[in-house]
This record gives structure tokens, sequence and C-alpha cells, in this order.
């Protein structure tokens, strides 16, 4: 009952969060926090969501994430009105969006063909290997990719008469898809497809014998994480107002790998908790410590949150939880 | 129903199976030895989770071999493995959804729990937060929720109280009024000659010979030399 009621009051902030802001800070800065850590911060959780989902259900830790999100970022700048330059445009939103989706739904399974027979370390070194392929091709490729500098422009559509990157229509938009996703993985994670999953973690063999192709289910759990990835990589594309190959080079793919971590692989909620951690120091790096040093801090942060709790935040939460309740069980 | 025909497992330069041939019918057929003679090769070369190097077997005249095991599973047979290998992530529960796919076969849910009270008590505890006589229940619910044309169980009795295997043999009983094919492999002579009309005996991966389960219960001389079990030693 009082993690219902925990659950209630986190979703009710996240709804209110751009009001709260404008309370307690000048609206220039609540604007900056609405969008860029906020939204920001949900986007690549997203994008993130799409790894913990294969890593907590099915064991899998795949580092194409991102490429298979910027496949979905490319397909909509490619083919939309309006991106500079045009390489096939005239698409409308509402039509390049969903191909995106279905882009990155494909990348997904593609991936998940490649690796289907890979486990550990070997599937982390095939992804990755899938990924740096991706990235190098589309790095060189000019005449789909635009190269080295790849696609500007891409604003995204109108909404209710107003601009998609206004901060308060990208923030909605962002969280009403981060929710739809969450609430799709934790459902699809009770169905026997994902009761399958689970059961290859634990022994595909077992899942074998009981009459599941142990194969089919592998892809297709990578094809729901290119869903989802590809939902992130649309939103993360506008949000950039375009997309470059340094969008889906090495450091971005690690970071979808060290927020996932951060947050906590035990369950898909530590995805947007890693992300909103890792934001928040991406952006205020400068301001703490020096931004060219970003990344010996976010990987100071990375060391004592694996110290303290190797599950990540979502395990110090429960930890938490229990040394509470361990302290309050012995009294009458 | 099943039959297996001069099967050989070999694994490397180590040859396990050396020509196994037996037939389950209607009635079940349960495999004996010592430690050691290829039985759990057998279960597993039957579902396609180790490769035969030669021959054949087959369930109501379908080949199964070179079928991939959820081929196997799908073709109607199911394993209950050794060592019963239910999922730590997963609740009583969750095992059974994920295997019961028809409403009007069988075996159900509901029928599980009618059969097995106490996992109708754990159905939310995790698959290794049970007893082992609770996860030798939950494997053969698993097992028969798939409702399959043939069992084949490895050693369920293993590990078990006495009072537990009282209980398995009586489960183990009905299945033949269910229209289900079994396959026993045991170690314990009295599970084996209480539920088995008819016993084979394994000996480095052969079947050495196959006699009515009465007569190998009786018959401590045989016992004695292919099982070397004392005289009495199953009470």
């Amino acid at each position: 009952m009082r993690s219902a009621a925990f659950r209630a009051i986190g979703a009710l902030l996240l709804v209110a969060a751009p009001f709260l802001l404008l309370v307690v800070l000048p609206q220039n800065q609540a604007l900056f926090w609405t969008a860029n850590v906020l939204g920001r911060a949900i986007v690549f959780g997203i994008i993130a969501l799409s790894l913990s989902f294969l890593a907590t259900y099915g064991g899998f830790i795949s580092l194409a994430q991102m490429m298979v999100a910027g496949s979905a970022g490319y397909a909509v700048a490619i083919l939309v009105d309006g991106a500079v330059p045009t390489i096939v445009g005239g698409v409308p939103y509402a039509l390049a969006m969903p191909i995106a989706l279905v882009v990155a739904t494909l990348m997904g399974l593609l991936v998940g063909a490649v690796a289907v027979r890979t486990r550990d370390i070997y599937l982390l070194m095939i992804t990755l290997a899938v990924a740096m392929g991706v990235f190098r091709f589309v790095e060189t490729n000019i005449a789909w990719f635009n190269g080295y500098e790849g696609i500007r422009n891409v604003v995204g559509p109108q909404l209710f008469g107003t601009d998609f990157r206004n901060p308060y229509v990208f923030y909605y938009v962002s969280l009403v898809v981060a929710a739809l996703l969450y609430g799709g993985v934790l459902y699809l994670v009770r169905t026997p497809f994902g009761l399958v999953l689970q059961g290859i973690r634990d022994n595909d063999r077992r899942v074998a014998a009981l009459g599941y192709s142990v194969k089919l289910h592998r892809i297709a759990a990578f094809g729901v994480a290119g869903f989802i990835a590809g939902a992130g990589g649309v939103l993360a594309t506008i949000y950039n107002i375009g997309i470059s190959p340094g969008t889906i080079g090495l450091g971005p793919t690690v970071n979808v790998l060290i927020m996932s971590v951060i947050g906590g692989l035990g369950h898909p909620a530590g995805a947007f908790i890693g992300s909103l951690i890792f934001t928040v120091f991406d952006t205020f790096a400068a301001n703490i410590y020096d931004r060219d040093r970003f990344n010996t801090l976010i990987g100071l942060v990375f060391l004592v949150i694996v110290l303290v709790s190797p599950d990540g935040m979502v395990g110090l939460g429960t930890r938490l939880r229990s040394l509470l309740g361990a302290r309050r069980a012995p009294q009458p | 129903m099943l039959s297996v025909t001069d099967l050989h497992v070999r694994f490397g330069e180590a040859h396990i199976l050396q020509g196994v041939s037996i037939a389950v019918g209607r009635t079940p057929l349960a495999i004996v030895g010592r430690n050691g003679m290829g039985k759990t090769t057998l279960c597993q070369a039957i579902m396609g989770l180790v490769r035969s190097s030669e021959g054949a077997v087959t369930l109501a005249g379908t080949p199964l071999t070179g079928k991939l095991p959820y081929q196997v599973a799908r073709s109607g047979v199911a394993l209950v493995p050794q060592g019963r290998r239910t999922f730590p992530s997963l609740s009583v529960h969750e095992h059974l959804l994920l295997v019961a796919r028809t409403r009007d076969a069988a075996w159900t849910i509901d029928r599980v729990y009618d059969t097995f009270p106490r996992l109708a008590e754990r159905r939310r505890n995790g698959g290794t937060e049970l007893s082992g006589g609770e996860q030798q229940m939950l494997a053969i619910a698993r097992a028969l929720l798939m409702n399959p044309t043939l069992v084949i169980m490895d050693e369920p009795s293993e590990g078990l109280a006495p009072v537990i295997v009282d209980q398995l043999i009586g489960v183990l009983r009905t299945l033949e009024g269910d229209g289900m094919g079994l396959l026993l492999v045991e170690q314990n002579l009295r599970v084996a000659t209480e539920v088995a009309s008819e016993v084979s005996i394994m000996v480095t991966g052969r079947i050495a010979t196959t006699l009515p389960a009465h007569v190998l219960a009786a018959d401590t001389e045989i016992q004695r030399r292919y099982l070397g079990v004392a005289a009495g030693g199953h009470h």
C-alpha cells in the first residue's frame, strides 16, 4: 500500500514539475530545467529503458541501443520536410515518426538476430561492433546521411498550434511517451512472452525444453527494445534539432550503459533515475568543477554508486527500505 | 508411443549411449541403473538437448531425431529434469502461466492447484523459495500443463523425504488414466517398481535387460547384479 502511495506521489510530482520549478526558480531557469534537464533526462531515460528492459528481464547487455535510437532519428531527419540538407524530404512528421519507429524496430530485430548465439561479454562485443560499424558508415556516407555534418533543422511537428520544442510541450510529450513505454514494459513482462524472457535469463535450455524457441524470443525482445529506443531516438533528434554521427558514437553508446547501471538494472525505473543523475551532472559539471572534467566527475559518481550499491539507485532504495523495516520490526 | 531405436551418443571420445532401444507404450516404463550409466543422457538425447550420432527416436510414428528441444516439446514430449530446475525469477503461478496454453485441456492451472494444494498456498513464492518436494511438484506440474503425449521424468524422487515420495508415487500412478505416457528414470527401485509395469535396467550405455516390475521387485539376485543394492534395500 505504501509503495502505491509513493508511486502516486512520484507521478504527481513529475506532472507538476514544470510548475513547481516556476515557483522556486526564475522563469528562464525554470524553463531550462523543464526542457534541458528533466525533458532531456526523460528522453535519454527512454533509450536507457530499452537497455534496462533487455538487461533486467532477458539478461542481455546490448551496446547497440544508442545506434538503434539513432536509426530512428536518422529516419525522421532523412524523411521530413524542412530538414537541411533535404535527402528525401516531403514527408510530414505524422508519417515520418511511425516509419522511424518501424525502422528502429527492424534495426533492433537485426541486432538481435546477429547476436542471437552470443551471451555475456561476447554479446556486449558483438553489439558494440554492430553499433560502431553503423556509426562509421553513417559518418562517411554523404548521399544518405550527409556524413560528418549530419542533418539539421529537424524541429518537430506543430502540436496544439504550438512549437514542438516549446519546453512545456516537449516535456509533457516526452513524459507521456515515457509513461506509456514504461507501463508497456511492466505489462509485457507479466505476459507469457515476458515470462519466457525471464526464464531464458535463468536457464535457456529449460525454456527450450518447455517448447519455446529461445532464438525467436530473444530476437523479438531486441525488436521490442528497438521500438523503445526508436521512440527515444525520435524525441532526442527533435530535442537536438537534428542528428549527426556523433550522436551514436562510442561516447553516447557507453553513456546509455552508464545511465542504466547508475539507476540499477534490477528494475526499469532505474533507467530514468540513472538518466536524471547523469543529465544533472552532465549539465552542471562546468559549474561544479570544470567542463572538461565531466568524465572524471561522472566516473567518480559512477564508482561511488556502484561501490555503495552494486545494483544501482534502485537497489539502494530497496536496501534502505529493508534497513528501515528491519529497524522498525523489533518494536512491539 | 515413444520408440527409441539403437541410439548412440558420443561426447568426444566418450561413447555414452551405445545403442539404446526402448519402447514406451500406454503403460509407464521405468529405467533404473547406477550412476554414470547414461540415464540422464538418454533423457536429454530424446529431448534434443544433446545430439545423437546414430539411431532414431519417434513419437507415435513422428520422427524426433535431429529436432531442436523446443520442437520436440511442441511435438508432445515434456521433460522433468533431474535437479528440478525451477526458475528463480518466476513465482509458482508464473511458472504455470508460462506453459498453460489452453483452457479445455486435460491439465489446467486449476487442476494443478487441486492436485497439489501446497502449490496453491505458495503461488506467490519464487521458484527457488520452495522446499525440495514443492519444487519437484512444481517441475512436474509444469510438465503436465504442457499436456504432452509423453512425460519423461529424470529421478523425480531424488532428495525427497519418504512421505513426499509416497505422494509422488500417487501422482505418477494417475497419469496413465489421462492417457499420458511416462518414461520414468529412477535410482529408487521402490518408486520405479511401484509406478511402472515394466523396468529396463541400464548398464554402461546399454539396456541390459527389461523385465516386469513385480519380477524385479522380488528378485534380489538381479538387483544385486545390476544395481548393487542389498536385499531389502528398498524398504
